[in-house]
C-alpha cells in the first residue's frame, strides 16, 4: 500500500492543504511548527478516526475552526485506489454520516474502473490487515515519543510476533516458571526454616538423636549385664567371709558370756574327783529299797484281816441247813402249781356249758315243732338241705310261674284272634256284595256284547283292531291308485265310503256282541248272572240302535254309489265274519249282509266303528275295576279261613298246656313225699322249711360241741387229781371233801418248798464268800516271800553286808550322781550343741585368755563383721539398680519404635525429595529451553532487528537479545556483551528500539507492506549512526514505502545524498 | 540313609524399620514392627508344629547397623522356645550380622549352633524321634560386613561320609542385581562342592536356582518395603529315605506389600478415577487373607487424568483421604484385627499426558524444544547427570539431602527427567489452553 494523496480539509494548523507522494521515499521537510506532526496525526486520523474529544490535543481541531478533516487517497497492491473522506462532527451540529461520531466516506476504484465503498471495518481488516490503532502508531506512524516508548514493545501484542507463535511469547513459560518456583519454595530452601523438607529434615535429626540413644541401649544393657556378673560374684566371696566373721565373733561373745559358767564347771570337776571309788550301786537303788519295806508291812497287815474274816464266815455257814427230802419233790409241786390255775377254771367252765346246752335244746325242739309236729332231731339230719335241693324248688317255683304265664298269654291271643276273625268276615262280605253290584252294573251297560267271557271279548276285540287298521290301509291305497282318475268330487266320495263300512261294522258287532256275551257267561259265570247281563245288554242296545238304524239306508245307498265297483278285500271278508261275533246289535243281528252292507257303506261305517271303539273302551275300563274287585273279594276270603285257623290251632295249645301242669303238679307232690314233708306244701313254703331245717341243724351242732367240751374238761380234772394223790398219798379226809381240795393241798406245799429254797440259796452265798478269801490269803505269802527275796538281791548287788550299810552306800551314790547332772547342766550352757572342734576352741580360749581380754576380743571381731554386713548391703543395692536398669532397657528396648519413626520420616523426605526433584528438573528444563530460545534460537524478527542494529551502528552491536517472560531487551556489544536497554545511551537506544520496530513492522504488516511515517526520529543520532540508520532505510525502502519528517537540515541532506531518489517536499 | 526335614530360612532382618512409608498410625506403626518377630514367632511355631528335626537360619538374622536390644532379646526367646521343643538350629551370620558387630552376649541354649567365621565348620544332626544321624549341616559366618572372597570355595563334601549335606552361606550367588556381591560365587562352585542342599540367604527374593544338587533362596521372612512384594516365608524341606528332597514354601509374612498398578487410559473423569482405585484397594482386602496390606498404586498410560496426577494435587488428596479413612477403621475399633487394614502407602504417576507426544516433539516450539531437550538428557548419560545435578545444586546444603542425591541412581535420574518432561508439557500446554481461551 502507498500513500498517493493528502488532502487536508482543516487539521491543527493545516488548513486545505494537499500533499501528493511520489516515489518511495518522500521527506517532509520544514521548520518547527510547519505541521509535520500534525501530517502524522492526519494520516492515522484519516485510517482510524478522528480521535474523540477527551485525547484533547491529539485530536487536532482546527485551530481557525471550519470543517476538521479531509481525504487521504491510498493505491493498495492489487492497484485498487482508495479515497477515505472523514470529518469530525462539529460541536454544534448532528454528524451526517459514518462511524464513532465522524463523517466517513471511502470508495474503492478497482483496477478496472468498477466503485465501492467499503465500510471503516473492511478497510482495516482488507488495507491495514487488522492492526490495532495502537500497533500502528507504535510500529508505521513514530514520532520520537513513541520510539522511546519500550514498553509497546514489551506488550503482549508484540511479543506474540516477537517469539514463535505458541508459546504466548514466554509469559506462559513465565507463568509455569513462577509456579514451579512456589511449589518448590514450599518444600524446600537452602537454609529454610519453614518448608516441608525442612521440617522433615529436623524431625530426622531429631530422631536421628533418639536412635543414637537407642543404639547405647544395647551397649549398654552389655555392660550392666557385664556389671551384673561381677557383682554376683563379688557377693559370693562377701558372703564367705560374712560366715567366717560371723563365727568367730560368736565364738568370741560366748566366751566372754559364759566365763561364769566355765568357772563352775571347773569345781564341780574337782568336788566329784573327791567322792570314794564304790562298786556300782544299783540304779535308784534307795528308792527300791524303800519301796520293798513298805511293801512288806502293809502284805502283813493285809494277811491278818483275811484270817480274822474267815473264821466269822464260818461260823455263819454252820447255823443254815435247809429240809432235802422237800426240795426233791420241788418238780412234782411246781408242776401241779403250775396246772393248779387251769384245774379251778376247767371246774366253773364246766358248769357253764351245762346250763349252755340245755338253753341249745330249748331251742332245737322249738325249730323242729315249727317244721312238722312229727320231726325229730333225726329227720332234721336225714334232710339233705343241699343246694342241690334247693335248686329243685326254685326250679318248681320257676316252672309254675312260666306255666301261669303261658296260659295267661295263650289266652290272650286266642281272645285277639277271634275279634280279628270277625271283622275279616265282615269285610269278605263286603267284597261280595261289592262284585256283584259291579257285575250287574256291567251286565247292564254293554248288554250288546256277545261273548261272555271276558278273554273272549278282549282277543275278539284285538283281532278285530288289526283288521280294521290292515283294512283301512288297504282301502287307502286303493283310493291312492284311483286319485289320478278322479276328481276332488272322488277325494270327498271317499271319505264318505270310509264312514259307511264304518257304519257296516257297528252293524256287525250288534249282531256279534250277543252271541260273545252268551259265551263268556258259559264259560266262567253263573248261568244266572249270564242271563241277567244279556238281558240288560239286548235291553240297553235296543234303545241305543234305533235312531242310527234311521239313517243308515241313506248312508248306505250313498257308499252303495260310490263303492260299488271295489272287490272286498281279505280284511273285509274276515272282518265280517268276526264282528257279529262280538256285538249284537238288535238292528244288525238279522245277518252278516248287513255288516257287509255297512262296510260298503264308509261313512255309515265310520260312526259305527266309533261308537263301537267308545263301547269297547268303557268296556275296558268296566273289565279292569270289574277284575280288581274279584281279587279284593278272594283276598278277603282268603284271610277270613287263615284266622278261623290260627284260632283252632291255639284251642288245640291251650287244652296241651293244662295236661302239663297236671303233670307238674304230680311231680311236686312226690318230691315233698320224699323228704317226709306235708304234700300241701307249695314252694316257698319248702323255702321256709330249708331256712327252718338250718337253723336246726346249727343248734344241733352247736349241742353236740357243747358235749364234747364238757368230756374233756371232765377228763382234764379227772388227771390232777390222780397226779396230786400219787405225790402226796391220800389226802386227809377232813380236806378231800369238794372239788377244790386238792388246790387248797397244792398251794400249802407250795409255800412250804419257797422256804426251804431260801434257806438253800444262803447256805451256798456263803460258802461262795469264803473261798475267795482263802484264795488272797495265799497270794500275800507268795507276795513276801518275793520282796524278801529283792532284798537279799539289793543288798547283794551293792556289795554291802546288811540292810544298814546298803543305806549308807546308797548316800554316796546319789551326791555323785547330783554332782554328775550339775556338771553336765554347766557343759551345756557352755557348749551347747557344738561341734567338737569348736568345743576345744572355747576351752582353749577360755583357758588362754582371761576375762577382760575376752571381752576387747569380741568387741573388735563385732566390729568387722558388722564391716562385712555393710558391704554385702552395698552389694545388694547395686545389684538391685542393676536388674532394675536392665529391666528398664529391656523394657524401652521392647517398646522403642525410633527406628522405625525415622524410616517413615525418610520415606517422607524420600517422597518429598522426589517431588522437588521433578520441580527442580522441570524448571531446569524450562530455564535451558529459554536459554535456547533467546539466545540460540532467535526468533526472525529478532534476528532482522539484530542485523539492522548492526548496521546501524556500524557492527559496534552484534544483536539484540529479548529476556523471555520479562522481555527485557538487551544489546549485545561486540566487546562487552549483552547490555541491557536502560543502559544503553540514549542515541544506542533509540537505534535499538528503532531497529526493533522496522524489524517488527515487516512482521506485523501481512498482504499490504504498510508506508512508514517517521517523525524526525534522528535527531540524537551522530553522523556515522545516521549514516548507518540511512543505510538500513534505504534496504526498507526498497520493499516499502517511507515518509520521513525532519526539520533538520543536516537529515534532510543525509536522506538526499545517501537514499538518492526521494521526492523533497517542503513544508512552510 | 533316614528320612528327615528341616526349615531352611534367611534373612530375618528382626526388627528392621520398614521403609518408604510414612504417617503411619500408632497402631499399625506397632504391628508393622511387630511383623518380623511375628514370622519368627510363626517360623517357630511351624518347626515345632511340623515336627522338624533341625532349623537352618542362613545370615542377616537381625541387623548390627540398627543394633536393636528388641531384636536382641526377641531372638533369644525364640531361640528358648525352638530350645524346649528339643529343635536344633544352625545359623550363620550374614553381612548384616557380622561376627565383628557388637552382639549382645547372651548365651545361647544348648540347640543353637553358630559357624564360626574362618572356615566352614560342620555339625552332624540327628533325627529327633531316634537319635540317628541324618545330615551334615556346614556352614561359614561373616567375620566381617563385607567379605569379598568367594567363600562357597571353601566347602568340600566329606567323601567318607553317606549322610545328606546340607551347606550355609550368605552369599550372592552369580552376581544377581541389587545386592551387594558379597561372597561372590558362581552356581559352577556350588555344583562343583559335591553338597546336596545348600541353603543361602542374603537375596531377599525367593528363588530356586537348581534342583541338583539344591540351591535355594528362600528369601526373606517379611518384606519391609515395596522391593519386597508377594509372600514371604521360608522352606520346610523334606528328604525321604532315598536322599529325594522335596521343598514346600510355608508363607510367614504378617505384613504383604502390593504393588498395583492401574492403566488411567479409560479413566475420564477424577470420580471414575477414585472408584478404580478404591475398587482395586478392596479387592487386595479381599485377597489379603489374615495379613495387613500394604498397597503403592501406580498409575500408568496417558489420558486425561494425567494433569491432575503430575500436579500431585488430586493423588495426595486421595491418597490422604485413604489413609485417613484406614486410620478412621483403626480408630474406630481397638479390637479390630490389624489384618483387614489396607494401607495405602503411596501413589507413583507414570503417566503421560493426553498428548500427541512425538508431534509435539517435532514442532518448532518452546514445548518441541524442551521435549527434544529431554529426548537428549534421556539418551545421554552425562547431560542427564549434569541436568540432574544442576537442577538439584540447592539441596547440597544438606547432609540428608546429600545422601538422598548421591543415593540417585541412572534410572531414577531418567525416571525424574521423564517426569520432568510431563510437567514441564502439562504446564505449557495448559497455559497454552488457558491462553486460547482467553
Amino acid at each position: 500500500m502507498r500513500l498517493e494523496k493528502l488532502q487536508i480539509q482543516g487539521f491543527g494548523r493545516l488548513e486545505h492543504k494537499e500533499i501528493e507522494f511520489k516515489g518511495p521515499v518522500t521527506v517532509l521537510y520544514g521548520p518547527n511548527e510547519a505541521g509535520k506532526s500534525t501530517l502524522l496525526g492526519f494520516v492515522r486520523a484519516m485510517l482510524f478516526g478522528i480521535p474523540s474529544r477527551t485525547y484533547g490535543a491529539m485530536r487536532y481541531e482546527p485551530l481557525r475552526g471550519g470543517a476538521h478533516g479531509g481525504m487521504l487517497t491510498l493505491r493498495d497492491s492489487e492497484g485498487s485506489l482508495w479515497t477515505i473522506e472523514r470529518y469530525a462532527r462539529s460541536r454544534e451540529g448532528a454528524s451526517p454520516a459514518g462511524g464513532r461520531g465522524d463523517r466517513l466516506r471511502i470508495t474503492r476504484t478497482g483496477p478496472g474502473g468498477e466503485l465501492r465503498e467499503p465500510a471503516q471495518e473492511e478497510l482495516e481488516r482488507e488495507l491495514l490487515g487488522g492492526m490495532s490503532k495502537e500497533m500502528f502508531r507504535q510500529l508505521f506512524a513514530i514520532s520520537l515519543s513513541e520510539l522511546q516508548e519500550v514498553s509497546a514493545l514489551q506488550s503482549e501484542e508484540m511479543s506474540r510476533f516477537l517469539f514463535h507463535a505458541g508459546i504466548g511469547g514466554g509469559a506462559a513459560v513465565l507463568r509455569g516458571e513462577k509456579k514451579l518456583a512456589q511449589e518448590m519454595d514450599k518444600l524446600y530452601r537452602p537454609r529454610g526454616r519453614n518448608q516441608e523438607m525442612a521440617g522433615i529434615i529436623q524431625s530426622i535429626e531429631q530422631l536421628e538423636r533418639r536412635a543414637a540413644a537407642a543404639k547405647a541401649l544395647l551397649p549398654r544393657y552389655r555392660e550392666v549385664l557385664k556389671e551384673l556378673e561381677e557383682v554376683g560374684a563379688d557377693l559370693d566371696a562377701g558372703e564367705a567371709e560374712l560366715e567366717r566373721r560371723a563365727a568367730e565373733a560368736l565364738r568370741l561373745e560366748k566366751a566372754a558370756a559364759t566365763r561364769a559358767d566355765w568357772l563352775r564347771r571347773e569345781a564341780l570337776r574337782a568336788e566329784l574327783a573327791e567322792l570314794p571309788e564304790r562298786a556300782t550301786f544299783p540304779e535308784q537303788g534307795l528308792s527300791r529299797w524303800e519301796r520293798l519295806q513298805e511293801e512288806k508291812a502293809r502284805l502283813e497287815l493285809e494277811a491278818a484281816e483275811l484270817l480274822r474274816k474267815r473264821a466269822v464266815l464260818q461260823g455263819e455257814l454252820e447255823a443254815v441247813q435247809p429240809d432235802l427230802a422237800l426240795l426233791e419233790q420241788e418238780a412234782g409241786i411246781r408242776s401241779l402249781a403250775g396246772r393248779l390255775e387251769r384245774y379251778e377254771s376247767g371246774i366253773r367252765e364246766a358248769a357253764e356249758l351245762r346250763s349252755e346246752a340245755e338253753q341249745l335244746r330249748n331251742r332245737l325242739e322249738h325249730v323242729l315243732r315249727s317244721i312238722h309236729p312229727d320231726w325229730t332231731a333225726d329227720d332234721l339230719r336225714a334232710f339233705g338241705g343241699t343246694v342241690g335241693e334247693k335248686e329243685a324248688v326254685r326250679r318248681f317255683t320257676a316252672r309254675f310261674q312260666e306255666h301261669d304265664k303261658t296260659v295267661d298269654l295263650l289266652h290272650h291271643e286266642r281272645m285277639k284272634l277271634e275279634r280279628e276273625a270277625s271283622s275279616l268276615e265282615a269285610v269278605h262280605a263286603g267284597a261280595l256284595d261289592q262284585l256283584q253290584a259291579s257285575a250287574g252294573a256291567g251286565r247292564r251297560q254293554f248288554g250288546d256284547v256277545v261273548p261272555e267271557d271276558r278273554n273272549e271279548v278282549r282277543r275278539l276285540w284285538s283281532e278285530i283292531q288289526g283288521l280294521l287298521d290292515r283294512w283301512r290301509a288297504a282301502a287307502s291305497s286303493v283310493q291312492e291308485m284311483r286319485r289320478s282318475a278322479e276328481a276332488e268330487a272322488a277325494a270327498k266320495a271317499h271319505v264318505r265310503g270310509f264312514q259307511q263300512r264304518l257304519l257296516g261294522v257297528s252293524a256287525v258287532l250288534t249282531v256279534l256282541l250277543p252271541i260273545l256275551l252268551w259265551l263268556v257267561a258259559h264259560s266262567g259265570w253263573s248261568a244266572l248272572l249270564g242271563g241277567a247281563v244279556l238281558l240288560v245288554i239286548d235291553a240297553y242296545l235296543l234303545l241305543a240302535l234305533r235312531e242310527p238304524g234311521g239313517r243308515k239306508p241313506r248312508q248306505r245307498r250313498r257308499g252303495g254309489r260310490m263303492l260299488s265297483e271295489p272287490v272286498a278285500s281279505p280284511e273285509e271278508l274276515r272282518l265280517r265274519e268276526i264282528l257279529p261275533r262280538l256285538i249284537a246289535s238288535p238292528l244288525t243281528a238279522a245277518g252278516t249282509q248287513g255288516v257287509a252292507a255297512s262296510l260298503a257303506e264308509p261313512a255309515r261305517w265310520d260312526e259305527e266303528e266309533r261308537a263301537l271303539r267308545r263301547l269297547m273302551e268303557q268296556w275296558q275300563l268296566w273289565d279292569q275295576r270289574h277284575t280288581a274287585l274279584e281279587a279284593a273279594a278272594a283276598d278277603a276270603r282268603r284271610k277270613t279261613a287263615g284266622k278261623l285257623d290260627e284260632l283252632a290251632g291255639l284251642q288245640r295249645e291251650l287244652a296241651r298246656k293244662e295236661t302239663e301242669f297236671a303233670g307238674l303238679a304230680r311231680e311236686w307232690e312226690d318230691w315233698l313225699r320224699e323228704r317226709r314233708l306235708p304234700g300241701d306244701l307249695s314252694p316257698e313254703a319248702a323255702m321256709d322249711v330249708f331256712r327252718l331245717a338250718e337253723q336246726g341243724r346249727e343248734w344241733l351242732s352247736r349241742l353236740e360241741a357243747l358235749s364234747a367240751k364238757l368230756a374233756a374238761s371232765k377228763l382234764e380234772a379227772d388227771a390232777f387229781e390222780r397226779e396230786g394223790r400219787a405225790l402226796f398219798g391220800e389226802l386227809p379226809e377232813a380236806e378231800s371233801a369238794g372239788p377244790g381240795a386238792m388246790a387248797a393241798f397244792v398251794r400249802r406245799a407250795m409255800a412250804e418248798l419257797d422256804i426251804q429254797l431260801e434257806l438253800q440259796a444262803k447256805q451256798q452265798r456263803l460258802t461262795d464268800r469264803l473261798a475267795p478269801i482263802e484264795e488272797e490269803l495265799d497270794r500275800r505269802k507268795d507276795r513276801l516271800e518275793a520282796i524278801a527275796a529283792a532284798e537279799r538281791h539289793l543288798i547283794d548287788e551293792s556289795g554291802a553286808a546288811n540292810g544298814e550299810m546298803y543305806l549308807r552306800f546308797g548316800a554316796e551314790a546319789d551326791k555323785r550322781e547330783k554332782l554328775m547332772a550339775e556338771l553336765r547342766q554347766a557343759e551345756l550352757v557352755l557348749f551347747g550343741t557344738m561341734g567338737e572342734a569348736e568345743r576345744r576352741r572355747l576351752e582353749e580360749l577360755q583357758r588362754d585368755y582371761e576375762e577382760g581380754m575376752l571381752l576387747r576380743m569380741s568387741e573388735e571381731a563385732g566390729k568387722r563383721l558388722h564391716e562385712a554386713k555393710q558391704h554385702r548391703q552395698l552389694l545388694i543395692e547395686r545389684r538391685g539398680r542393676l536388674l532394675q536398669e536392665k529391666e528398664t532397657l529391656e523394657q524401652r528396648g521392647l517398646e522403642d519404635d525410633v527406628n522405625q519413626q525415622l524410616a517413615e520420616r525418610q520415606a517422607a523426605l524420600g517422597e518429598a525429595f522426589d517431588r522437588y526433584a521433578v520441580l527442580a528438573v522441570c524448571q531446569e528444563l524450562i530455564a535451558r529451553v529459554r536459554n535456547i530460545y533467546e539466545e540460540e534460537r532467535q526468533p526472525v524478527v529478532l534476528r532482522k532487528a539484530s542485523r539492522y542494529f548492526e548496521k546501524m551502528t556500524g557492527g559496534a552491536y552484534s544483536r539484540i537479545l529479548v529476556k523471555m517472560g520479562s522481555q527485557e531487551l538487551m544489546a549485545e556489544h561486540r566487546d562487552a556483551g549483552p547490555v541491557s536497554s536502560s543502559y544503553l545511551s540514549r542515541g544506542t537506544a533509540e537505534q535499538l528500539f528503532l531497529a526493533m520496530r522496522l524489524a517488527l513492522s515487516e512482521a506485523v504488516s501481512g498482504r499490504e507492506s504498510l508506508p512508514l511515517l517517521l517523525d524526525d526520529l534522528f535527531v540524537n543520532f551522530d553522523a556515522g549512526r545516521l549514516s548507518g540508520v540511512l543505510s538500513v532505510l534505504k534496504e526498507v525502502s526498497a520493499s516499502r514505502q517511507l515518509v520521513l519528517m525532519t526539520c533538520h537540515a543536516h537529515v534532510a541532506d543525509g536522506v538526499r545524498s545517501q537514499l538518492g531518489d526521494v521526492q523533497f517536499v517542503e513544508l512552510v | 540313609m533316614p528320612a528327615f526335614r528341616f526349615i531352611h530360612a534367611a534373612d530375618l532382618h528382626l526388627d528392621t524399620p520398614f521403609a518408604g512409608m510414612s504417617g503411619l498410625p500408632d497402631r499399625l506403626r506397632r504391628h508393622l514392627q511387630e511383623s518380623t518377630f511375628a514370622a519368627l514367632g510363626d517360623l517357630v511355631d511351624l518347626a515345632i508344629s511340623s515336627e522338624v528335626d533341625f532349623v537352618v537360619v542362613s545370615g542377616d538374622v537381625y541387623d548390627a547397623s540398627e543394633s536393636s536390644l528388641r531384636a536382641q532379646l526377641r531372638l533369644q526367646e525364640a531361640w528358648n522356645r525352638l530350645a524346649c521343643a528339643n529343635i536344633p538350629v544352625y545359623v550363620i551370620h550374614g553381612n548384616h550380622d557380622p561376627l565383628s558387630s557388637s552382639r549382645l552376649r547372651l548365651s545361647l541354649p544348648r540347640n543353637v549352633t553358630v559357624f564360626g567365621g574362618s572356615r566352614p565348620e560342620s555339625a552332624t544332626a540327628v533325627r529327633r524321634t531316634d537319635g540317628q544321624p541324618v545330615a551334615v549341616v556346614s556352614g561359614i559366618s561373616y567375620p566381617t560386613a563385607a567379605v569379598t572372597e568367594n567363600t562357597a570355595l571353601l566347602f568340600r563334601r566329606d567323601p567318607a561320609s553317606p549322610l545328606y549335606h546340607i551347606a550355609l552361606l550368605h552369599a550372592n550367588v552369580d552376581g544377581q542385581e541389587g545386592h551387594d556381591a558379597y561372597s561372590p560365587c558362581s552356581l559352577k562352585d556350588l555344583r562343583a562342592s559335591g553338597y546336596d542342599y545348600w541353603a543361602l540367604g542374603h537375596i531377599h527374593k525367593r528363588q530356586i536356582l537348581s534342583e541338583s544338587p539344591w540351591v535355594v533362596y528362600p528369601g526373606n521372612l517379611q518384606g519391609r518395603s515395596l522391593k519386597e512384594t508377594g509372600p514371604k516365608g521360608c522352606y520346610l524341606v523334606e528328604v525321604d529315605d532315598n536322599g529325594e528332597t522335596s521343598l514346600h514354601f510355608r508363607e510367614l509374612d504378617h505384613v504383604r506389600w502390593t504393588e498395583l498398578s492401574i492403566p488411567i487410559g479409560e479413566l475420564a473423569t477424577e470420580e471414575a478415577w477414585k472408584e478404580r482405585v478404591e475398587e482395586r484397594m478392596e479387592e487386595v482386602r479381599g485377597d489379603l487373607s489374615g495379613k495387613t496390606g500394604i498397597v503403592r498404586f501406580t498409575f500408568t498410560g496417558r489420558g486425561p487424568l494425567h494433569a491432575l496426577l503430575q500436579n500431585g494435587r488430586g493423588g495426595h488428596d486421595l491418597l490422604a483421604e485413604l489413609q485417613r479413612r484406614e486410620t478412621g477403621r483403626l480408630d474406630a475399633d481397638a479390637s479390630l484385627p490389624l489384618h483387614s487394614v489396607v494401607w495405602p502407602v503411596g501413589f507413583k504417576a507414570k503417566t503421560g499426558p493426553d498428548i500427541d507426544r512425538a508431534r509435539l516433539a517435532e514442532e518448532d516450539s518452546f514445548l518441541g524444544e524442551l521435549l527434544r531437550l529431554t529426548d537428549r538428557a534421556l539418551s545421554s548419560g552425562d547431560l542427564r547427570d549434569e541436568l540432574v545435578d544442576t537442577a538439584l545444586t540447592p539441596l547440597m546444603d544438606n547432609r540428608h539431602l546429600r545422601e538422598l542425591l548421591k543415593s540417585l541412581g541412572p534410572g531414577e535420574r531418567r525416571e525424574l527427567i521423564e517426569q520432568a518432561g510431563a510437567l514441564a508439557a502439562s504446564f505449557l500446554l495448559e497455559e497454552d489452553m488457558r491462553g486460547g481461551s482467553d
